[in-house]
């Protein structure tokens, strides 16, 4: 038996299989339909594995291991869609004046260390968006001095600051 | 009843006497060469399991070379690539429990690409997290990666669900120095994170008196930084 819930602004409901009884304009599971799962794609109409719990939204069908895992990635969406991320996000560049490889990163009130993500050492140049940022050279310490608040932008770093740029955080 | 005396015992064990030594060593050698020929004596085995095991071993290897998978050891950052180029743009969430299905939904919302979404494949960045690149099958190999593989530890899990706490906390409330500490503290005693600790490496600024956290998991550490303004 799975666990069906379907998310709209105002209704959370639980059903089985997507023979749901959701309001007309909540989304809607169709015949055929696909399901993710685990980085996998399911199509329910071969079966659904080992998920027991999938979550409907209007950007598609998320199915999970346990329902408790479900209610985990619903806190998180929901969460995101709160205040965690800035409208406009914070850009840096590896070349100087914005140009070659991007890093767009919008995650807020919370240290990012730009090693996880492949891009630490690499920053030439920046955008920042709508949220003031911070730049660091190490893990959230030696803080760099120019202008990164909301709307800022540089072509060039500030001497002794091209490649040192280790994590950033975004108020 | 049994002897319990170990004259008695060492007596049943029949030592060899100087008379009879000589006589006894080379009956042992005898029985020796005996036990060894018969050893050394081939075998004949059937050429299907011989020719079956060779397969098997051929196969298990190529599989393994092929799949080679691994989770990730930093579960809080997820990177969505633009293309297959590793040093190219790239979109930076946070954790997920689903990493490619959080970056498909960039591909379904336009953020990457331009319109329509490609297959995705999930691997495992040098620095051990997340990385999700437009491809598939072998794709995360032939870049020299790991294959990503679902699910995280419930460590990872919870060191994913307190991230959010923290981020949620410090983004609504202003924690000085001493009481970001004491929350960062709290919280990891309430997840049961054991081996973690909380840090504050340098002095806040007066311009950035509010803490923010950040969480280094190589080293099992939450640390709290003074970077947002009242």
């Amino acid at each position: 038996m799975i666990k069906l819930v379907i998310s709209a602004l105002v209704l959370t409901t639980t059903a089985v299989g997507f023979a749901s009884t959701a309001h007309a304009d909540t989304p809607q599971p169709q015949p055929g339909d696909v399901a993710a799962f685990e980085g996998r794609t399911l199509d329910p109409d071969d079966g659904w594995g080992a998920a027991t719990a999938c979550h409907v939204t209007d950007s598609g069908v998320s199915c999970y291991r346990t329902e408790a895992a479900m209610d985990r990635a619903i806190v998180h969406i929901e969460s995101s869609s709160r205040a965690v991320d800035c409208s406009s996000s914070l850009r840096l560049y590896d070349g100087t004046s914005q140009t070659g490889a991007v890093i767009s990163l919008s995650t807020r009130q919370s240290v990012i260390s730009l090693s996880a993500y492949g891009f630490d050492d690499r920053t030439s140049s920046y955008r920042v968006g709508a949220c003031s940022t911070n730049l660091y050279n190490g893990i959230g310490t030696s803080k760099y001095g120019g202008n990164t608040s909301a709307g800022a932008s540089t072509s060039s770093m500030a001497s002794g600051w091209n490649n040192v740029i280790s994590s950033i955080s975004i108020a | 009843m049994k002897p319990t005396d170990p004259v008695d015992l060492f007596q049943q064990l029949e030592p060899p006497t100087p008379g009879n030594a000589e006589e006894r060593d080379a009956s042992i050698l005898a029985a020796v060469h005996a036990h060894v020929a018969t050893k050394q004596k081939p075998r004949s085995r059937n050429p299907w399991i011989l020719g079956g095991g060779a397969v098997a071993i051929v196969l298990t290897t190529a599989a393994f070379a092929v799949l080679r998978t691994s989770s990730v050891s930093d579960p809080t950052a997820v990177s969505c690539y633009a293309t297959v180029d590793l040093e190219g743009d790239l979109v930076a969430l946070a954790a997920s429990d689903d990493p490619i299905q959080a970056c498909r939904q960039l591909w379904i919302d336009g953020t990457l690409g331009n319109g329509g979404v490609p297959p995705l494949a999930g691997c495992v960045n040098n620095a051990g997290a997340a990385a999700v690149v437009p491809g598939e099958g072998v794709l995360c190999n032939r870049l020299g990666l790991d294959e990503l593989e679902a699910g995280l530890t419930v460590e990872q899990q919870t060191v994913v669900d307190i991230n959010a706490v923290l981020i949620d906390r410090f983004g609504t409330e202003c924690f000085d120095q001493v009481a970001a500490v004491e929350e960062v503290q709290r919280q990891i005693d309430n997840a049961g994170l054991d081996s973690w600790t909380v840090d504050s490496p340098e002095a806040f600024d007066p311009s950035t008196p509010c803490a923010v956290p950040g969480i280094d998991t190589e080293n099992r550490r939450i640390f709290v930084i003074g970077a947002r303004a009242r």
